[in-house]
């Protein structure tokens, strides 16, 4: 084995958690500690057998953990002095135009020089005059500059208050201060580990070695750390297992050159969300634990984020989805494959599994208004590589279209994609291209993660009717519910869940952002075909079960998709 | 048990070229009031309900969950070791390169005197050096150290080094020079905090007894020859729609009531979301980390000529130990100045005596302890700089002086005349 022992110097972990600005991250995540061995390599000459080093270690089955459990410091909001204010002119535009004038001067002088060495006399007069003619221009331009650099130092004579104001601001007490927050933590134990495997080469060893001794912090800068790698480390607290609960962010591979990019991209200024891969941690076990059950559809989602046009609510989650759906359909491949269309050759229904898509709704945070942020596309769990590959080859098409159109304006990896929504305009997505978003919402982990109780966000569009819900004679109402309870039951076995131990179904749903069933529009939006009916409910399953759970008639659309939520979760 | 020696220049020479991984010292504080005198943490806004304004956390301690509050924060110390820093300097017990805004001689500003690197929020990046000139009437960033700091980065340190080597110590970001935000970024190396242990959390009241003795409920209005005064006579009030108008002032209390104009008693309150703590000690942990000096290149001496070998070596080693030497310059001052945080929160040091610190070890092991006072301190300092200067690289002796452009003088000197007459709304104009 090989460990990279952390030591925090000042007792203290100030690091803030990638999807909570006002958290702190502990402990500290694989991703975290791989971006900082980065940081000392980039920092030198980055010497190549260090980026070998590097990518071998990024290559590596994800690291256990040895961390101690922290104290949490209580959050403040730090007031920082800014440092933009000013009362004098910004001449740089000037000195640049300057600055092309000067090139321009060089390259004609060149091109003077070549046609006397050549002999040409024509183009030498030429040259000459224009030469000239440049010159005095410079001379002109540096002379007014000049004058104006002078005049913009000189005290004005009728000052407006917003330059008095600028003034005053510029002094230490006068400066205006923007609210920051530091989110620290005090480990119990100020060391910690991470743990790979894996015995490195010996010239792998040498260079990860010396990264580690160069690395000044993990996490803000004045989180102080001291590191080098050992060959031995206390038993692992937390150890990468697809069961775990805590999700954290881990080096995958290609890791240095994503850092490389997005580096080059942000340049160090905040905020910036670094790339990584998710992995679920949990405790060691001595004794195998069973894997939980997963439903039919994957979590490794394709998300986008809507970017402009109007906010939309969730009760307009089908009108969306179909359009998204309309428009895969249209930039696949033709005729377009059966996991996007949900059809087979024949012309009928598909019996396994397809795409599904969904809308990614506000929800849950006590402010939570219910508004659209994004759309996820689902592919079945099961899905071979013919079939991902039929997807990704209609989002793509799909994007190339749309970087035609915008004919490279604008962001290039991932360019705004157009969907039409009839009356109610048009809205813009883009896809999520690094790992994740900071929006929780827009997190695959958030709708997936293993949990034993479930409530809806969408309503179940019921598979069969279960009666008049709403009758006034309460026995027929009662076996109404009873029966609504039992379709979504006998929906959960179909997307290969387990039966819920319990079922409620809901008049409406006290999550925070969520919609009651009734102001969902009609589904199926045809009126020929026959309209389902909508509940809400609430899931508890014997065990916990992996996400996403979309259940009932409207599951490939959205309809029926439920949030997990933990033990400790109460009805507001 | 043997005595702790004093730190020399060649243990910490050899400290920062490798041997160590930083250097730490830990000191334990109490109130100047006495043990169990209670003390007022700085207080932050925070949304309400919050049990307190203070930075508390709960933490574990010998296995028993201890409360603790924020004394000090990273930022304030560094702040204070600046100043302390300043005060060495001004009273020439330490010898380093300092850029100063000199107001002195602009009409009206004298008392602003000198706002230097050490003042400045932002230290050589700072909005007030960018808005001011040389003696030629040069802005800073056109001057040759101004255009010297602007192409500087932590892989060619020479130009901070040489004119402003507190900002490799307590970090620097030219966010808002020449370069925006590619502006180059320097790491701090310093970083220190104060914490209380064991705190308790009080209740402070406040009240007021106005010593003139007017009552409450006498009715003041605004006067009808300046509506900014105020009088007690209706005959000379300023009448609005027949009625006198009641006197208020933007964020004062009481419309019309003698309380408007700070006058009357206020009625006691009892704050109990910041009404101080009591601890069983306060403890600073400050921490000099030396990878992050090692980090710091010298790619060229002072001449501009690029440097190989075994020069290269012996001038980086020397420049990093001469910071080095003026961190551990501001820990010591900083001790000496003493710990008065702020009113009614005066520390001081549990035991007396020197500073002591602990070099980290490297490899790991035990860490090797050391004593410094102030004046060994300023002597490392004195003698790591010259060695810096025989190997290439000096400090500029001679204090860079700056004065504000004419235009800052005149509408600063604008902006105190607008104040005194209350025309100037601080919450107009851009952010």
């Amino acid at each position: 084995m090989y460990a990279l022992r952390i030591e925090y110097l000042t007792g203290r972990c100030v690091a803030t958690s990638y999807n909570d600005r006002n958290r702190a991250e502990w402990p500290p995540h694989p991703a975290r500690v791989f971006s900082a061995l980065v940081a000392s390599w980039a920092d030198s000459d980055s010497p190549d057998d260090e980026r070998a080093a590097l990518d071998w270690l990024a290559e590596q089955p994800p690291p256990s953990i040895v961390a101690s459990d922290a104290s949490r410091r209580h959050v403040v909001p730090h007031f920082v002095p800014v440092n933009d204010t000013t009362v004098l002119s910004d001449f740089r535009p000037v000195v640049r135009k300057l600055d092309e004038l000067l090139i321009a001067y060089e390259v004609l002088e060149n091109e003077s020089l070549g046609a006397v060495a050549r002999g040409d006399q024509k183009q030498a007069s030429s040259k000459q005059r224009a030469l000239s003619k440049l010159s005095m221009q410079i001379e002109k331009q540096r002379a007014s500059l000049k004058a104006r650099q002078a005049e913009d130092l000189a005290p004005l004579a009728k000052p407006s208050a917003s330059a008095v104001v600028n003034a005053s601001r510029l002094l230490a007490d006068g400066r205006t201060r923007q609210s920051r927050t530091f989110p620290s933590v005090s480990p119990h134990d100020p060391v910690t580990y991470l743990v790979w495997s894996a015995l490195p080469a010996v010239g792998i060893r040498k260079a990860l070695d010396s990264l580690a001794r160069r690395v000044v912090r993990v996490g803000h800068s004045s989180s102080l750390v001291a590191c080098r790698f050992v060959d031995t480390a206390p038993q692992p607290t937390l150890v990468p297992r697809n069961d775990g609960t805590e999700v954290l962010r881990v080096a995958a591979l290609g890791q240095v050159q994503r850092l490389v990019d997005a580096h080059s991209r942000h340049l160090e200024v905040e905020p910036r969300v670094l790339p990584g891969a998710f992995q679920r941690y949990g405790p060691p076990h001595t004794r195998s634990v069973r894997s939980p059950t997963a439903s039919v559809f994957s979590n490794e989602w394709i998300v986008l984020r809507q970017s402009a046009g109007p906010h939309l609510s969730t009760p307009l989650t089908v009108e969306v989805t179909q359009a998204l759906r309309d428009a895969m359909m249209s930039h696949a491949d033709q005729p377009p494959a059966e996991v996007l269309s949900g059809h087979q050759e024949n012309g009928e229904r598909s019996v396994t599994p397809h795409m599904a898509v969904m809308a990614l709704p506000f929800v849950e945070h006590p402010r939570a208004s219910g508004t659209i942020l994004g759309l996820a596309i689902v592919p079945p769990r099961s899905a071979s590589d013919e079939q991902r590959l039929a997807i990704l080859r209609a989002l793509g098409h799909w994007e190339q279209s749309a970087r035609d159109r915008s004919q490279g304006k604008g962001d290039t990896e991932a360019p705004s994609l157009q969907l039409r929504l009839g009356s109610r305009g048009v809205i813009e997505l883009e896809r999520i291209v690094w790992g994740f978003s900071s929006l929780v919402n827009l997190q695959a982990e958030t709708w997936c993660r293993p949990a034993r109780r479930w409530i809806s966000v969408t309503p179940v569009a019921l598979d069969r009717n279960p009666g008049n819900l709403h009758a006034s004679d309460p026995h027929v109402a009662e076996e109404a519910w009873k029966s609504a309870a039992e379709v979504i039951a006998a929906g959960c076995e179909s997307i290969g869940l387990p039966r819920p131990v319990r079922v409620e179904v809901l008049p409406s749903v006290t999550m925070a952002g969520v919609a009651k069933a009734r102001a969902f529009l009609p589904f199926p939006a045809d009126a020929r075909k026959t309209r389902r009916v909508k509940v809400h409910a609430y899931l508890e399953f014997g065990e916990p079960v992996i996400g996403p759970v979309i259940v009932g008639a409207g599951r490939y659309y959205g309809l029926g998709l439920f949030r997990p939520i933990s033990d400790g979760w109460a009805k507001a | 048990m043997a005595k702790t020696s004093e730190l020399t220049l060649d243990v910490l020479e050899r400290a920062v070229a490798g041997e160590s991984a930083a250097i730490r010292c830990v000191t334990r504080l109490q109130p100047a009031g006495g043990k169990g005198d209670k003390i007022f943490p700085p207080t932050y806004g925070v949304d309400k309900p919050d049990p307190t304004r203070y930075a508390f956390e709960r933490r574990q301690i010998d296995g028993h969950p201890i409360e603790t509050v924020l004394l000090d924060s990273v930022a304030s110390q560094a702040n204070r070791m600046e100043e302390a820093l300043f005060a060495a300097w001004s009273e020439e017990r330490l010898s380093f390169p300092v850029i100063s805004v000199d107001f002195s001689g602009e009409e009206g500003l004298a008392d602003l005197d000198r706002i230097t690197t050490l003042h400045a929020p932002h230290r050589i990046a700072d909005a007030l050096l960018r808005d001011s000139v040389d003696g030629e009437g040069r802005r800073f960033r056109d001057t040759e150290p101004g255009r010297a700091y602007t192409d500087s980065s932590a892989k060619n340190a020479a130009a901070l080094y040489r004119y402003c080597p507190t900002a490799l110590i307590f970090g620097v970001w030219d966010s808002t020079g020449p370069r925006g935000g590619l502006g180059n970024k320097i790491q701090r190396c310093l970083v220190s905090e104060i914490v209380g242990v064991g705190a308790v959390f009080g209740s402070k009241t406040s009240s007021r007894i106005d010593p003139t003795g007017i009552q409450a409920n006498v009715p003041i209005f605004h006067r009808k020859s300046d509506h900014d005064d105020w009088t007690t006579d209706e005959s000379e009030a300023w009448v609005e729609k027949g009625k006198a108008v009641p006197f208020s002032r933007k964020g004062a209390e009481g419309k019309g009531k003698p309380s408007s104009i700070n006058h009357s008693n206020i009625k006691p309150t009892i704050d109990v979301t910041a009404g101080g703590v009591t601890i069983d000690y306060a403890i600073q942990t400050t921490v000099l980390s030396l990878p992050a000096l090692r980090r710091l290149r010298f790619p060229l001496d002072e001449d501009g000529e690029p440097l190989v070998g075994e020069r290269r070596v012996a001038l980086e080693r020397s420049a990093r130990t001469a910071v080095a030497a003026l961190a551990l310059a501001a820990i010591t001052e900083l001790r000496t100045t003493g710990f008065d945080l702020r009113s009614r929160s005066l520390l001081i040091p549990e035991q007396a005596g020197p500073l002591v610190l602990d070099l980290i070890p490297a490899e790991g092991g035990e860490p090797a302890t050391y004593t410094l006072s102030s004046d060994q301190a300023a002597k490392l300092v004195a003698e790591a700089s010259r060695h810096a200067g025989k190997s290439g690289l000096r400090w500029e002796r001679e204090p860079l002086t700056l004065k504000p452009a004419p235009k800052l003088s005149a509408l600063i000197r604008e902006s105190r005349k607008r104040a005194a007459v209350g025309e100037v709304d601080d919450t107009e104009g851009g952010n």
